[in-house]
Parts: C-alpha cells; sequence; structure tokens
C-alpha cells in the first residue's frame, strides 16, 4: 500500500484490507510437540497418582487425629491430675491414717484422750514422737521404703492402742 | 494433497487419537498448532505464555477428544478450546506480580517486533499494535475481526455484555488506525529525510 496516501485517518475499508491481510498461522519459535507429549504421558497415570497422594495425604490425617487425640487424652489426664492434689507417701500414710483414727474416734464417741491414764498418754505422746521424727527423715529421703513402713508401723500401734482402750469389754469376752 | 482428502486423512487421524494413537494426534497438531498459536499469541501478546498456553490447548484437546462428536468442525472445536484456556489464563492471572513480569517479558519481546516496523512490515507493525492494545479490548478484537466470531458470542465467552464487546471492538479499531497513521507519518518523514541525504 503507497503510504503516502495515509496521511489522513486510515478509511474502514483500508483498515479491514490490512486486518484480512494478518497471516492466520504463526510458528511458534519452539518446538512445542516436546512438552505436550510429557504432558499426555504424565495425565495418563492420573488416577494412580492420585491415589498415591490419597494415601499419603490419609495416612498424614490419621496421624495427626490420632496425635490430637492422644495429645487431649493427656492433656485432659494432665487436668485431672491437677485436680488431684499430689502428695508425697508421707503425706498419703498420714491423712490415710488421721482419716482412720477419727472413723475409730468416732465409732467409740469421740472420747477425750486426754482423760487417759498417764502412762497411756505417755505410750501415745512417744508414738507421735517417734512418728514425727521419722516424718523428718523422710523430708530428705521421701521415698525411704524402711522410713514409710517404720512410719506405718507406729501409726498401726497408735491405732491398735486406742482401739484396745476404747473397744467395749463384751466385744473383748 | 487435495482439500478433501486432507479432510478425510484429517478424520482418521481423529478417530485413531480418540482411540489413544499418539502419533495420529501429533499429525493433528501438526495440522493446526500455527493457527492455535497465532490465537493464542494474539490474544496474550506475550510469546512464551503464548506457546504454555498453547501447549495447555493441545494437552486439554488430548484429555477432552473422546468428547469431541464431530457435530462441528474439528478446527471449530479446537478453537473454541483453544480461547477458553486461554480467557481462562488470563482470568486466573489476577496476580500483580505475574503481570509486571509479564508486562517486562513483553517488552523484550516487541523489540523484534519494532525492527520489523522499521523495516516497514506492514503486517508485523499491525500485529504489534495489537499486541500494546488494553487487553479487553486487544480480545475482543481478535476474536472479533481476525477470528470472525460475532459480539453475541464473544460476550457470552468473555462474560461481558454485547455492548461491551461493541465500545472495546470500535476502542480498539481507533487505537489502531490512530498508531498505523502515526507510524505511516513516520515512515513517509524517514522516506524524505532519506531522499534529501542522498
Amino acid at each position: 500500500m503507497n503510504t503516502s496516501k495515509i496521511n489522513h485517518l486510515l478509511s474502514d475499508q483500508a483498515f479491514a484490507e490490512k486486518v484480512s491481510s494478518l497471516p492466520n498461522q504463526i510458528e511458534p519459535k519452539k518446538d512445542l510437540w516436546q512438552g505436550i507429549e510429557r504432558a499426555i504421558n504424565y495425565t495418563k497415570e492420573p488416577s494412580i497418582k492420585r491415589h498415591y497422594y490419597f494415601a499419603w495425604a490419609a495416612t498424614i490425617f490419621i496421624a495427626i487425629l490420632l496425635s490430637w487425640q492422644l495429645n487431649f487424652k493427656i492433656s485432659n489426664q494432665h487436668i485431672v491430675d491437677q485436680n488431684i492434689p499430689s502428695f508425697s507417701p508421707v503425706e498419703l500414710l498420714s491423712n490415710n491414717f488421721i482419716k482412720q483414727k477419727n472413723s475409730l474416734l468416732t465409732s467409740y464417741g469421740k472420747p477425750n484422750l486426754n482423760k487417759l491414764p498417764k502412762t497411756i498418754q505417755d505410750d501415745l505422746i512417744q508414738l507421735e514422737q517417734a512418728q514425727k521424727v521419722i516424718k523428718k527423715a523422710l523430708v530428705k529421703d521421701i521415698y525411704n521404703q524402711d522410713l514409710l513402713n517404720l512410719l506405718q508401723w507406729t501409726q498401726q500401734q497408735e491405732l491398735k492402742l486406742i482401739s484396745q482402750l476404747y473397744q467395749p469389754y463384751w466385744q473383748k469376752i | 494433497m487435495t482439500a478433501s482428502s486432507i479432510q478425510q486423512e484429517q478424520q482418521n487421524w481423529i478417530i485413531l487419537a480418540q482411540q489413544g494413537d499418539q502419533q495420529a494426534f501429533k499429525q493433528l497438531y501438526l495440522l493446526h498448532h500455527k493457527k492455535v498459536y497465532a490465537l493464542c499469541y494474539r490474544m496474550l501478546a506475550n510469546e512464551s505464555t503464548a506457546e504454555d498456553v498453547c501447549q495447555e490447548v493441545f494437552v486439554q484437546v488430548w484429555q477432552k477428544l473422546a468428547h469431541f462428536r464431530g457435530e462441528s468442525q474439528f478446527s471449530t472445536w479446537l478453537h473454541s478450546v483453544a480461547i477458553r484456556v486461554t480467557l481462562n489464563y488470563l482470568r486466573q492471572q489476577k496476580n500483580w506480580l505475574q503481570r509486571v513480569f509479564s508486562l517486562e517479558n513483553n517488552l523484550i519481546n516487541t523489540t523484534e517486533l519494532i525492527n520489523q516496523i522499521h523495516q516497514n512490515d506492514e503486517r508485523a507493525t499491525l500485529d504489534y499494535y495489537i499486541s500494546q492494545l488494553p487487553e479487553r479490548a486487544r480480545i475482543v478484537f481478535v476474536l472479533f475481526a481476525i477470528e470472525g466470531y460475532r459480539h453475541e458470542e464473544i460476550a457470552n465467552m468473555m462474560n461481558i455484555a454485547i455492548g461491551s464487546s461493541k465500545s472495546q471492538y470500535h476502542r480498539a479499531k481507533q487505537l489502531l488506525k490512530m498508531n498505523l497513521k502515526t507510524n505511516n507519518l513516520y515512515n513517509e518523514q524517514n522516506q524524505l529525510i532519506k531522499k534529501q541525504v542522498v
């Protein structure tokens, strides 16, 4: 087209001619088939890949779920444990002893121990002091089994003594 | 080879490709890839992106070939797939960073075209100015003026109003005419200068 004729705005017809002269094919600069072929061969096994990834995803999901449940249980257990005051063996033995003693005294009508004969009161005091000494020793070694057994023995002796003192006479017969 | 024999050959390739014959599909690719690439390149205005999208078009055609019932021409069906894939690509390319890099690539790739313009290659000049059009105007122009789709079809494909398609085409045409005129004035001045020098 003679360019000197286009000083004014291009006419619609001339413009349409230019557009229709555009090539309807353009050669890409690189070979596209190789990439297409690779993609086609890759997509031949989508079901296998998908199952493979699905299996992995499912495994990971189950693992996460299990660990979450485990953590949940542990944390719940921790909460439950926190609700129960953590006692040392000495405290447990002492608390248990106090309960048994109170229960025993209650069963005997809550007698006043200070009204007992002095010799018996001395025996009870000696047992109490023995328990205090053992407890002191257990402060340094709270899981010492021998000391714990000794403590328990002194407690049992005290309970036996109370039981012997206040047990109704007819029961002895 | 006559047009009818090519048509018959193509029909055989389609049937074989539908049965999983990759070599037959390659024949279909060799027959159509330049037209598909031209469409992708003009819509996307970027060489490397057009190459990627063109590949994606043929991969999707391979996957959907079983659905082709021959109700329309294979080339028509192929072009409709190409347009859908290209438009989907453009819709997905929302990331501003991608657009920036795409623009940079575009500037690099157009260097050769600018050289062609200076060599007064009119077809390359028009293709260059099409590539410089705003995205929506460019797509409408390519589909209407080059691919021959109606505004109703374009509006449906691009999910825009018919009036919007028409106005975008008008806008594209005006911009192209203006740029071509500027380019011709530039060439005329160059020729005058050359004559004066001689």
